[in-house]
């Protein structure tokens, strides 16, 4: 769970945050159903995951923080949850760590369904990859991404589709700008989420 | 993609075949579910020599893959087994023939028995080390499991891979460690190896031999069945853990300290030892770099010279002790007096003590958590002392060579050179950068219970072919520098596997040429792991009789 200090620390950053997404502005256009997340991962270690939480945790959504390593993520809680039914899971995380979900996740039926990577250019800009589904579109090709990503991520893996659809891949780049209190990353960042094995 | 030499009309009849024998949700044929078993870590990736698969199909019982492997023959398809598919490094899931169907055995996931008081278990391939290690912690049964690094894999394909893990004497070596096998041969026909093959044997996880030729090595490495079942031997779980560090002060004191620690370990007294250099720490100063990178590397004086201006030692080692708090601290207690007798100079240093059980917290803190038995996902993460700068993944060159001192100061010589010859300094590696790869500084891994592997890990990228391609060339070198020594690999990638085993070539590769003959009897339509550690079937032996005529290249 995101620590008080934290959730404060980035209540300031979202005060300060010229705009804040609504996932409700990127898929406005779609009335099918949404995913219910189960639960949001984040990693200790960068500012933007802590920011993500603490956006879905004031939004009700519980959270589950890390450092790098996910047994005990996948361990004492991911595999019961997995056993007893879909829980969808999202996280803003590095992407070692995604890399370990990915294949626990893919030995239970389950997929990445959304996969956003954020890498750093230099001279404070990220370039963002985009790959979900379409009903996402909107909000991956938005502008505002160039300022408040963090928020974007935040919006995006509550927009998803309930039922996500194989056909409904599709694929945008952007670059924007790092957050000012950014600390270098060692390895790209990855706004994510798993969910049942689409559907043809 | 279609399997080599199989026509679009009987793979379409083959994967009917699968569906009947499995169900349809559970033969995979969508490029996105293909995808999957592409080997995150080939060095080949995205290049002409990337092996894709054409299908997976999952049983989840042994009668399911029996008529999957009768389905295979008939159709002449192509199939690779895989437990849980984690060997990331040596291979992951793909293996060696583009278009093979990969057969993913993770539905087998039944632990079948765990024996605390006789101390084995028997699995299903599908079983990972999770989840031996839950079911064993959820009914507190006293034994402990012996796991590698990462914790996903599966004992079964662990340990039929030559895997190796970090606890108490030969438990480390995990097929060394197995105990019977149940195996489906390529005609789909159910044997029982060892014991197992007495009808109402009560021994199958306890005595390994049966009697009679003993086969089980065949299923290793190797593609002559599928392993459904394995029986394995734990280690008791004991009362308490200790460890403690011996230090030399200079380099050659690394000779005698081997053939010290060599004889504490192979009376039982220690546990897995871990070498190291306390002056790896100095790698990255400017003027060891210098030393480093000067023609012939620095001599022995001059390293010498180096410890003593930072009042560190040339060599360390850590030895750890499993038994009773008393009986360790009595083992530590003789290690430090013999060590002391034989090697003057050398100075000790108390390690950790553990009791068994550790509580959660206790746990969490240990920081390598193998060396107790318990499987973790660490080496995956992100950022660690291990591991600083996270690469895309990495394969692995792991060269067995003699347990002496000798014959590390030697390997440190050749390979080191080998790696500075190829100016390959600042390529990424899994411990750093090329440049530490076999400096004078690097220690030989011990989880071998009879030699030592120098390892090195090569960093492959999903993203680089330049880089990908100056690790192909830098490994297939180190193949042949190893081989020149005497020295070959345990284990190997595919993509270096025939490179590997042209050094394994005594007698005109008699060995290989006695397998074949095998392979050739028992799998006549060649339909298993085509090519898995240079065996490849008859119809693909074009060059030499040995090999077939596309090789992976970069």
């Amino acid at each position: 769970m995101t620590n008080r200090r934290e959730f404060i620390q980035s209540g300031v950053a979202l005060s300060a945050a010229p705009l804040i997404f609504d996932p409700a502005v990127g898929v406005a256009a779609h009335t099918e159903p949404r995913m219910k997340p189960a639960l949001a991962i984040y990693d200790h270690d960068f500012v933007e995951s802590r920011l993500f939480a603490s956006v879905l945790a004031a939004r009700g959504l519980p959270t589950h923080g890390i450092k790098g390593d996910v047994t005990s993520l996948w361990y004492d809680v991911l595999y019961h949850r997995w056993a007893a039914g879909p829980s969808p899971i999202v996280g803003l995380t590095g992407a070692s760590s995604l890399f370990c979900l990915e294949q626990l996740a893919w030995k239970v039926e389950r997929r990445v369904v959304l996969r956003a990577e954020h890498t750093q250019l230099g001279n404070n800009t990220v370039e963002h990859r985009f790959t979900g589904p379409e009903l996402l579109s909107t909000l991956s090709t938005d502008p505002r991404i160039d300022r408040s990503w963090p928020f974007w991520s935040a919006a995006a893996v509550q927009g998803l589709p309930a039922t996500p659809r194989r056909a409904d891949k599709c694929a945008a780049r952007a670059v924007g700008s790092a957050l000012p209190e950014s600390a270098a990353w060692e390895e790209p960042l990855v706004t994510w989420a798993i969910a049942l094995k689409p559907t043809a | 993609m279609l399997p080599p030499g199989v026509s679009s009309n009987d793979f379409e009849l083959a994967l009917a075949a699968f569906k009947d024998a499995v169900g349809e949700s559970q033969v995979y044929t969508s490029d996105a579910d293909v995808a999957l078993y592409r080997d995150a870590y080939d060095v080949l990736w995205g290049l002409p020599g990337e092996r894709h698969v054409s299908a997976a199909v999952a049983p989840a019982t042994v009668e399911q893959v029996q008529k999957v492997v009768v389905a295979a023959n008939r159709y002449r398809i192509p199939i690779y087994p895989i437990s849980t598919g984690m060997d990331l490094g040596y291979g992951g899931s793909a293996g060696n023939l583009s278009g093979s169907v990969v057969l993913d055995l993770k539905r087998m996931n039944k632990v079948i028995e765990v024996d605390d008081r006789r101390h084995f278990a028997i699995v299903e391939p599908g079983v990972s080390y999770f989840d031996l290690y839950r079911y064993i912690q959820e009914r507190e049964l006293k034994v402990f499991i012996d796991c590698p690094d990462p914790g996903w894999g599966s004992p079964v394909g662990n340990s039929l891979d030559h895997g190796v893990g970090y606890t108490w004497y030969s438990y480390r070596d995990h097929f060394n460690s197995h105990c019977g096998m149940e195996v489906v041969l390529p005609n789909g026909e159910l044997i029982r190896t060892g014991m197992g093959a007495l009808p109402g044997s009560k021994t199958w996880a306890e005595y390994r031999y049966g009697v009679g030729p003993w086969v089980d090595g065949l299923f290793a490495q190797s593609n002559f069945g599928v392993v459904t079942k394995m029986g394995f031997h734990l280690f008791p779980a004991p009362e308490a853990y200790r460890s403690g560090t011996v230090f030399v002060p200079k380099r050659l004191d690394l000779i005698r300290l081997v053939q010290e620690v060599n004889y504490l370990e192979h009376s039982g007294i220690i546990s897995q030892p871990e070498y190291g250099s306390p002056l790896r720490a100095l790698v990255d100063e400017p003027a060891v770099q210098s030393m480093l990178k000067k023609p012939g590397g620095p001599t022995d004086g001059e390293l010498d010279e180096l410890a003593s201006q930072h009042r560190l030692a040339s060599w360390s080692c850590t030895l750890q002790f499993f038994g009773s708090l008393e009986t360790t601290q009595a083992n530590w207690n003789y290690c430090k007096q013999r060590l002391q007798a034989a090697i003057a100079t050398a100075t000790f240093k108390d390690g950790v003590t553990h009791r068994f059980p550790l509580g959660m917290d206790e746990k969490a803190q240990v920081p390598h958590k193998p060396s107790l038995g318990i499987p973790n996902l660490e080496a995956f993460r992100g950022r660690s002392p291990r591991n600083p700068r996270p690469t895309e993944g990495h394969v692995w060159f792991a060269p067995v060579i003699p347990k002496t001192g000798e014959a590390v100061l030697e390997a440190q010589r050749a390979l080191g050179e080998a790696v500075r010859g190829l100016g390959a300094l600042d390529l990424p590696t899994f411990f750093g950068r090329g440049g530490t790869a076999y400096s004078p500084f690097d220690a030989p891994a011990t989880w071998m219970f009879r030699a030592f592997v120098f390892l090195s890990g090569w960093s492959a990228s999903r993203s680089d072919p330049q880089q990908n391609k100056k690790v192909y060339e830098i490994v297939s070198k180190l193949i042949q520098v190893a081989a020149d020594h005497g020295w070959g690999e345990y284990r190997t990638p595919p993509a270096f596997q025939d490179a590997v085993l042209k050094a394994y070539s005594f007698n005109n590769y008699s060995l290989l040429r006695f397998q074949q003959q095998l392979k050739d009897a028992a799998d006549p339509n060649g339909i298993l792991s085509a090519g898995r550690y240079g065996l490849w079937p008859r119809h693909m032996r074009q060059i030499d009789g040995l090999w077939p005529a596309q090789r992976p290249s970069t």
